[in-house]
């Protein structure tokens, strides 16, 4: 069932990439290029994990898995929060983001620290994807209510922003969880819990590939008159 | 005992993943759910007031055209039914002159063809004015406005009265121009549906802005009233009071004193500030 998912999981990281690829002209644009670089990184982690694995390297260098785990934990980190400072317009909103990514550097400092110098963790780094899920689900919140307060007159599902804020929250709220009570699990519960972490990362890259696929922010579309007909709203009096 | 603790403990761990997994997916889907329903109810609300709007701006242009319309009707009757045959008439009494050599008659035919233009030249010039008043051009409104307080005065039914307090500098002719319509249309409302014994208008300033307030004792309207009347099929005149203002940029309201004796219509227009 894992195995599956998995096949699945490599399979749904190609479809934002190739949406990007598809739609290129219309997400030429530094937003889209991050999410796509996290993308090609994930791909490139994966592949190292597979190397590593298949070459016996995590036996002969025991902090070797936890060090890429930590690294693409700050890797991850740093590029969904700097899209959504991109992303926010209220400049002390920037600013709490940025003091936010100060504290989880100094986190995922102290815990590659203990990684790499003592042998008290060799377990997957807890305390900063806890803490990057906590930082990204809020700020991601924050985006979107400055969104639906600025008055543009264009739905809010008819801008990628929203669809890589929700895939953003689905993923880390999925995974919170998984990931802050996974050194209490056994083995056996690991591999069969792991799927909710392979779930969330598919629908993760199914909302990134919608954000590619929606039209960008053209302002000649934000016409009330010209977009919509106050029978659309019909349905929801 | 310890195993049974184990068991117990990984069941439990378990439990709090699975429930708190489920949880946080909720809390989130809920939440994005909320924001798309929330910013169409926001949408929604936004196009229902543009609606409004246009609804509204659409009344105020038909009635500013149909009130040019009827004023083009008017001034072509003037000219057709008065100053037409006045000059034709005119015409037949010079013509004679061409058929009649008696010299008495020729200049009794001259005398009336000049008596019949002299009407005619005032006919035209009463036309003029009632486009243009001469007394608003020349000596502006605090004169304009006097000047028609004093003939309805004069008439005897009504007292009217009028005090400019602060009025040295005019205001751009053709914003005279307007203020003195609605003034005009405003009177006239009074004159025709108040049944009132008394009119009084004040001009005042107060800092960038301009006020007119006309008080009456008779039977007057609430602001209520005139938006309900504004967004009727009738209320032409309000609706070209409305119209005239939205050009000025200036608002009107009509409210009871708090005496509840009297009506209060009050003016308010922004007067710009004159460029350096």
């Amino acid at each position: 069932m894992v195995g599956y998912f998995k096949t699945i999981t490599l399979i749904s990281l190609l479809l934002p990439l190739l949406t990007f690829l598809f739609k290129f002209k219309q997400n030429n644009n530094v937003q889209a290029r991050v999410i796509v670089f996290l993308l090609v990184y994930s791909c490139i982690n994966e592949g190292i994990f597979q190397f590593a694995a298949f070459s016996h390297l995590f036996a002969k260098y025991p902090v070797l898995p936890i060090s890429l785990y930590s690294l693409f934990t700050i890797i991850e980190f740093t590029l969904l929060a700097y899209y959504i400072s991109r992303s926010l317009v209220s400049k002390r909103l920037i600013t709490l983001l940025r003091i936010s990514a100060f504290v989880f550097y100094v986190i995922a400092g102290t815990n590659l620290y203990f990684v790499w110098f003592t042998t008290d963790s060799q377990q997957i780094d807890v305390i900063p994807i806890a803490s990057s899920a906590i930082i990204l689900i809020v700020f991601s919140i924050l985006l979107l209510y400055e969104e639906i307060q600025t008055p543009k007159i264009k739905f809010i599902y008819r801008q990628p922003n929203f669809w890589i804020v929700v895939g953003i929250m689905i993923y880390f709220s999925g995974t919170f969880f998984l990931f802050l009570q996974l050194s209490s699990l056994s083995e056996s519960d690991k591999v069969n819990f792991w799927t909710i972490n392979l779930i969330c990362i598919i629908l993760k890259n199914i909302f990134f590939a919608i954000s590619f696929l929606v039209p960008g922010n053209d302002e000649s579309e934000d016409d009330l008159e010209s977009n919509y007909s106050i029978s659309d709203f019909e349905e929801f009096k | 005992m310890l195993l049974l603790q184990a068991y117990n403990q990984h069941a439990n761990v378990s439990v709090v993943l699975f429930f708190g997994t489920i949880g946080m997916l909720a809390l989130t889907i809920g939440l994005i759910v909320f924001i798309i329903f929330h910013q169409r109810k926001v949408i929604r609300y936004q196009m229902t007031l543009q609606k409004m709007e246009n609804e509204q701006q659409k009344m105020l242009l038909n009635a500013s055209i149909r009130l040019q319309e009827e004023e083009r009707q008017r001034i072509a009757a003037d000219l057709h039914d008065d100053a037409g045959p006045l000059l034709a008439t005119a015409r037949l009494y010079l013509n004679e002159n061409l058929v009649n050599l008696d010299k008495t008659t020729q200049l009794q035919s001259i005398y009336n063809a000049k008596q019949i233009i002299d009407d005619t030249i005032q006919l035209i010039r009463n036309i003029s004015h009632s486009l243009m008043p001469p007394t608003l051009k020349n000596f502006g409104l605090e004169s304009a406005v006097n000047d028609t307080f004093q003939k309805i005065s004069g008439s005897g039914n009504i007292n009217a009265s009028s005090r400019f307090h602060d009025y040295k500098e005019r205001l751009p002719i053709d914003n005279e121009l307007i203020v003195f319509r609605v003034v005009q249309e405003l009177i006239n409302n009074i004159l025709k549906h108040s049944n009132a014994s008394f009119i009084h208008l004040t001009q005042n300033t107060n800092g960038n802005k301009f006020y007119i307030r006309m008080h009456h004792d008779g039977k007057g309207m609430t602001q209520k009233d005139f938006e309900k009347l504004t967004k009727s099929a009738s209320g032409l005149g309000l609706k070209n009071i409305q119209s005239r203002l939205k050009v000025l940029q200036g608002r009107i309201f009509f409210e009871k004193d708090q005496s509840q004796t009297y009506y209060k219509v009050t003016i308010e227009l922004h007067r710009e500030e004159p460029t350096a």
